[in-house]
């Protein structure tokens, strides 16, 4: 049995959930109180996480903590297509690793401005937000000259990674933290991409893909 | 290998590239402070939009391209390509929908590989200063500065390409002024280049227009 410690509003907590819809996984969701309660400081919770943070997974006992590790995890154990974490293919791995650390920064500016926002976190919300708009500006021109090769997701080929989910998760959040995304038209079409995948599922902030049209 | 920024015809402005306007999908883009929709029907016709559903007044780039008609994400109205007319009003599937329940649309034109619009004339240009040749559209580089410095830096800009160019091919810049603070570098390369080589100069030219916002927005007031 999959256990997901989980909170709705994380950012970090979501590309998690993406990618266990998208491998049709079933699992229990433990949602922990981040804000208000910061039932995640609590002594209880030290023994989840020494480090007191989401998102935890427990596979039948088997503990694994934060996103790109999870991700990576779930997706060598449950994708028997491959194309989530793309370990037979260097090139490909390569690059998932890149942008799962790119991700990994796009936490730390966009995601700490929307923190800074919506939860109270203190932050340097300016140096945040600047920072956050010059990694937008690499992943909108990363993403147009991709497309343009014909290539439609982060990394070579035709498939989408986890590197995508876990960019996507900060990029479609980010108007929450105050950052535009007028300026990153190659990213909304993007994110438009993995909304329109089959088994993608939305949260709080993030719009549903269409629904079939409504006669 | 030239690069020339080119004046447009009165009013006329581009606002993305046709490649831009990809199935499924609705463009969200600003031109002079007015926020616009911009979507290609399935069967490819252009629409260049007021973003705000006459309804309530939501974005309508929130909304979903079908490919015939723009979905509002509010309460499902559907406005036809084209016309921006409302089709169906899905609370009262009896009811045929008043005329007045009408997107505001503006003109629009495909040229050079861009969709062009204007917010005041319904005529586009009859005369284009691009040089003839086939386009590839270059990356549109979005600038947190006025167009009057953006035109400036630009005309005091040193290109720098490597050194796989063709002599044959020139380099336009176009520019969108988004509003008073914003304006978007629109690109197009005109010539013949083998693939390889355009993949190059895309990057070149990317990596050369980054440098010049990096730059302005430094000097730009926040």
């Amino acid at each position: 049995m999959i256990r997901l410690y989980d909170y709705v509003l994380s950012a970090d907590c979501y590309p998690v959930r993406l990618l266990l819809d998208f491998l049709r996984l079933e699992y229990e969701r433990v949602g922990v109180d981040v804000y208000p309660g910061r039932e995640h400081e609590t002594e209880a919770f030290r023994r989840i996480h020494p480090l007191r943070r989401l998102p935890v997974l427990n596979d039948a006992g088997f503990i694994v903590r934060n996103t790109n590790a999870i991700l990576v995890y779930l997706a060598s154990a449950y994708d028997a297509s491959g194309h989530w974490y793309p370990r037979a293919d260097t090139r490909r791995l390569a690059e998932t690793t890149m942008w799962l650390e790119f991700a990994h920064d796009l936490a730390s500016t966009v995601g700490a401005a929307r923190c800074h926002e919506m939860f109270g976190v203190d932050t340097d919300f300016e140096r945040a937000r600047s920072q956050g708009h010059a990694l937008l500006h690499v992943l909108d021109e990363h993403l147009w000259l991709a497309a343009r090769r014909g290539e439609p997701w982060l990394c070579e080929g035709q498939q989408p990674s986890i590197a995508d989910l876990a960019c996507f998760a900060q990029a479609a959040l980010c108007e929450d933290g105050g950052l535009s995304r007028a300026a990153y038209p190659a990213v909304r079409r993007w994110m438009d991409r993995l909304r329109y995948l089959p088994g993608f599922q939305a949260m709080p902030g993030i719009l549903a893909p269409p629904l079939p049209d409504i006669r | 290998m030239t690069a020339v920024i080119c004046e447009t015809g009165a009013q006329w402005y581009p606002i993305c590239a046709l490649a831009d306007l990809v199935p499924q999908h609705v463009l969200e883009t600003e031109l002079l402070g007015v926020d616009l929709a911009v979507w290609r029907s399935r069967a490819g016709e252009l629409n260049v939009w007021h973003n705000r559903c006459p309804h309530r007044g939501v974005r309508l780039t929130l909304g979903a391209n079908l490919g015939s008609e723009l979905r509002c994400a509010y309460h499902g109205y559907r406005f036809a390509s084209g016309t921006g007319r409302c089709q169906a009003l899905p609370a009262h599937p009896n009811r045929s929908p008043p005329a007045s329940m009408q997107v505001r649309t503006l003109a629009c034109i495909e040229h050079a590989g861009l969709i062009w619009t204007s917010l005041d004339s319904a005529e586009p240009p009859t005369q284009w200063s691009l040089p003839d040749g086939p386009t590839s559209d270059l990356y549109p580089q979005h600038i947190a500065a006025p167009l009057s410095q953006v035109t400036t830096a630009l005309a005091q800009h040193t290109w720098d390409f490597g050194h796989e160019v063709p002599t044959d091919a020139s380099i336009v810049a176009l520019l969108q002024p988004v509003n008073p603070r914003h304006t978007v570098i629109h690109g197009v390369l005109v010539g013949h280049v083998e693939t390889t080589t355009l993949q190059h100069l895309r990057r070149a030219h990317a990596a050369s227009l980054a440098g010049l916002r990096r730059v302005l927005e430094m000097e730009a007031p926040a």
